[in-house]
């Protein structure tokens, strides 16, 4: 299933918050929105759950255009907001089994769902507190549930790591791949740019409510580049000699850029992966001993750094 | 064996299969509430203030003064007026308060990205909070009782006044629900809740005072034997309802996504009560003798065809893929679902049908019941008494086009503006603005012009004034200010008829489903477009 945004705009005011944005994404993908504090996520987020607006363009999964079905488009979408809204005198398992009944779940099957969920979202130990009574991480662990009841095919969350502590994080990661392996496509907002750069598979990036770039990792670093050019990162480390190997990579045709970072010399490479073993075999030839040589991904945070100026609305 | 075990698991069977038809926000709603402090303190509070009174009126009894004939009713009164004042004023807030919050624009709650009907909330919302209003009630209800024993009160008039308290109580929910669930700002929806209380308030005092001086004074006992009892009765309690239901279909079209057809179950409805209020009054006219309800009706009917064409006039103008795929295919059935379909074009018409159907119905019903020299005699030789003012019909009318006229000039100005998108909300506020100034203006040049005697020709001040025709007195309106009113009247809806009808018949040609091969190019439910690859939104 293909889930698009064509031309979307929202408005308030005199402010745009949201100013033609397009981009798509297919389930079984991970796709991080990043932008600066104030870019328009939020309002983009709530839009696509149906819970906003847009002054013009649409949103469609597939065929099915959310903007004038929403009733339809809410059971294929999970919406986790950056703050659960709390019913504060519900307990977490209340909670859960109001919104599956809401979803339309009978009988045993919303039974076993919600056991199923809050297994899955390892909440089985709280659910007879009360929501008021939750700290940050584990009402993000309830909204995720909340979220998952109805097991839609499209994930969208907002800012879901904010607040977690280093554990839970992880635990998150783990769970969005979970949720990606299991085909659902995810659309999450974080700051937390190197923890999404790990599992996103794609990245929209916005500023001023406007886009910048979006498409997969690999399209966004490409971004200006000819067709037919192809990028290798790679980082090298040697035993000493790490300052004279960067001025010596330099001068050699197939590197674009390399620069040291730490322990270690990150390099462009111009061509595919046989470059890049061509290149280590000339360093090897050239007498440098190559301690570690490892292709690198691109870094989210760098590209969003690049592409963006930190212009706010 | 396996025959019992399945006897023996009947119970939990039925109520599982019970458990899973309730509706999810009242499952919601009570879990909250019976966990609620808020909730928890109020009840025990109103309890305990019932307790002490109590305790305080049979310590006070003194038993050698004899027996105190009133204590029952006048403590029964005390009760009923805590009971009615918790409810009135708590039950209404809690939910409206919790249903506003819901609503608040920048932090919907999620219920409202879930798959529950916008019919289903408000039907759960109203139903929790008549849930808590028995809750309240069965908790007074041996108080109430008590007061029974005490002498002075008989049980019918107990039972029937808590039942229509719990009427009140409900009524005033239902408009909290109402204006929870409007799509508005804070600040209004606040001095919006702020008026409610106040008619709860109102009501309140009302209702004391009607127990006081009517209930307590006859006995409901005694009452109950009159047939008229029963008719009363049927009207006030069927009104209630009426309107009760009206305000819900309401809440449920402010909750719809607003791409669906908002407009069809508030008109379809108000089109069925027209109908069988039409009926009902017919029936109560040939029962009491009297041509009142036929006026009752035609005043009561004029306020909310106005009410409805201010609605009307500030709904779309343009309509979405959505609604469009779903007008019917088969012409003969497209003007009425022009009337019913969500839009501006089509409301206002449909407004001007029913102003039109209800003239005509009060016209012919009136001249029904009299005889054909106004005599206030019938054909069966009842004698009628006739209420109406004279050349009524002329003043309702007059009435109707110039409020509907200063309905279609705010719609020409607002489809001017260059900032209004789609013309929504904005032509009915237009609208009624445009009205106060048509009400006030006159009257404040008149006293510039002459402060002692501004009042002298108070009627040719009222000519622009909606009001006016019916508000004036007969011998005003049957002089030449009566003529010159209608002529202008007319004048000025014709006028605006003619300005506005390039748009109605832009609206009415617009009003057609997308063509077959449009809908075979288009994908299923959507609008055709091209699918976006992530390559191609890029450089975006």
């Amino acid at each position: 299933m293909q889930f698009h945004v064509e031309n979307l705009t929202r408005t308030f005011g005199k402010t745009k918050a949201v100013d033609n944005l397009s981009f798509s994404f297919a389930t079984g993908q991970i796709f991080a929105f990043v932008g600066p504090n104030g870019a328009g996520k939020t309002t983009t987020m709530r839009i696509l759950a149906t819970l906003d607006v847009p002054d013009n363009g649409g949103c469609r999964f597939d065929d099915l255009d959310i903007l004038q079905y929403p009733e339809r488009a809410r059971r294929l979408i999970g919406y986790m907001p950056d703050n659960l809204p709390t019913h504060r005198d519900l307990t977490v398992h209340d909670y859960l089994d109001f919104f599956a009944r809401a979803y339309g779940l009978r009988g045993r099957k919303r039974i076993e769902m919600v056991d199923q969920i809050e297994d899955f979202t390892n909440l089985k130990g709280i659910r007879e507190k009360l929501l008021r009574a939750l700290s940050k991480g584990m009402k993000q662990r309830v909204s995720l549930a909340r979220a998952l009841i109805h097991d839609p095919p499209l994930l969208i969350m907002d800012e879901p790591a904010a607040g977690l502590d280093p554990r839970a994080r992880v635990e998150l990661r783990e769970l969005l791949k979970a949720l990606a392996g299991q085909g659902k496509a995810v659309f999450i907002s974080s700051h937390i740019l190197t923890e999404l750069a790990e599992i996103a598979d794609g990245a929209v990036i916005i500023e001023r409510g406007g886009l910048l770039r979006a498409g997969t990792i690999e399209q966004i670093s490409r971004h200006g580049r000819a067709e037919n050019e192809y990028y290798q990162h790679v980082a090298i480390r040697t035993k000493n000699r790490n300052e004279e190997l960067c001025r010596t990579m330099l001068e050699m045709p197939s590197v674009q850029q390399a620069k040291q970072a730490g322990a270690y010399i990150e390099a462009e490479v111009v061509g595919d992966e046989d470059q890049a073993c061509e290149l280590l075999a000339e360093l090897l030839k050239r007498g440098y001993r190559v301690l570690e040589f490892k292709q690198v991904q691109t870094d989210l945070e760098q590209l969003f750094m690049n592409v963006t100026k930190g212009d706010v609305q | 064996m396996s025959a019992a075990t399945g006897l023996l698991r009947l119970p939990s069977k039925a109520t599982g299969w019970i458990d899973d038809r309730m509706n999810p926000i009242v499952v919601k709603e009570l879990r909250q509430a019976v966990k609620s402090r808020f909730v928890v303190t109020v009840l025990l509070l109103m309890l305990a203030l019932l307790m002490v009174i109590l305790t305080a009126v049979l310590f006070s009894q003194d038993s050698r003064a004899g027996v105190d004939e009133d204590a029952g009713a006048n403590l029964f009164l005390v009760f009923q007026s805590i009971l009615l004042a918790t409810c009135t004023l708590f039950v209404p807030l809690y939910v409206g308060v919790r249903l506003a919050a819901e609503r608040n624009g920048a932090a919907s709650d999620l219920i409202y990205v879930t798959t529950i009907r916008p019919s289903s909330i408000v039907w759960g919302k109203l139903l929790a909070g008549t849930v808590i209003t028995a809750l309240t009630f069965s908790a007074c209800a041996p108080f109430m009782v008590i007061t029974y024993l005490l002498r002075g009160i008989d049980l019918p008039t107990i039972l029937f006044v808590m039942g229509l308290d719990a009427l009140i109580v409900l009524a005033a929910t239902q408009l909290a629900i109402f204006v929870g669930a409007m799509p508005i700002g804070w600040v209004v929806k606040t001095l919006l809740g702020l008026g409610l209380i106040g008619f709860s308030i109102m009501t309140f005092v009302g209702m004391v005072v009607f127990v006081e001086d009517e209930l307590l004074r006859i006995g409901i006992g005694s009452a109950m034997d009159d047939s008229d009892f029963w008719v009363a009765m049927s009207i006030l309690v069927g009104t209630w309802l009426a309107a009760g239901a009206m305000v819900f279909f309401l809440s449920v079209a402010m909750i719809a996504p607003a791409t669906a057809n908002r407009a069809l179950w508030p008109r379809v409805y108000f089109t069925a009560v027209w109908a069988a209020s039409f009926a009902g009054l017919l029936w109560l006219t040939f029962y009491f003798e009297t041509l009142e309800p036929i006026l009752i009706w035609l005043v009561l009917m004029s306020i909310l065809l106005m009410c409805a064409a201010v609605i009307s006039a500030s709904e779309r103008q343009t309509l979405g893929p959505r609604l469009r795929r779903s007008i019917p295919r088969k012409p003969l059935l497209r003007p009425p679902a022009f009337l019913f379909y969500s839009g501006a074009a089509g409301g206002l018409v449909w407004v001007q049908a029913l102003v039109v159907l209800t003239l005509v119905a009060t016209y012919f019903s009136r001249s029904h019941f009299l005889s054909e020299n106004g005599a206030g005699v019938t054909s069966w030789g009842a004698d009628y008494y006739d209420p109406f003012p004279e050349q009524w019909l002329g003043r309702y009318a007059a009435s109707a086009m110039w409020m509907i006229g200063y309905l279609l000039l705010s719609a020409v100005i607002c489809r001017r503006l260059p900032k209004v998108k789609n013309g929504t909300m904005l032509t009915g506020v237009v609208g009624l603005i445009l009205i106060a100034v048509a009400c006030v203006t006159p009257i404040v040049i008149a006293f510039g012009l002459d402060p002692d005697q501004w009042d002298r020709d108070a009627e040719f001040w009222l000519m622009l004034n909606p009001f006016g025709p019916v508000l004036s007195a007969d011998r005003d309106w049957l002089g030449s200010y009566g003529e010159t009113a209608f002529a202008l009247s007319i004048v000025f809806y014709g006028l605006m008829l003619i300005v506005n009808l390039p748009w109605y018949w832009c609206q009415v040609r617009g009003f057609a489903p997308p063509s077959a091969k449009a809908l075979q190019t288009a994908p299923s439910v959507s609008p055709s477009s091209e699918a976006l690859q992530p390559q191609e939104a890029v450089d975006g």
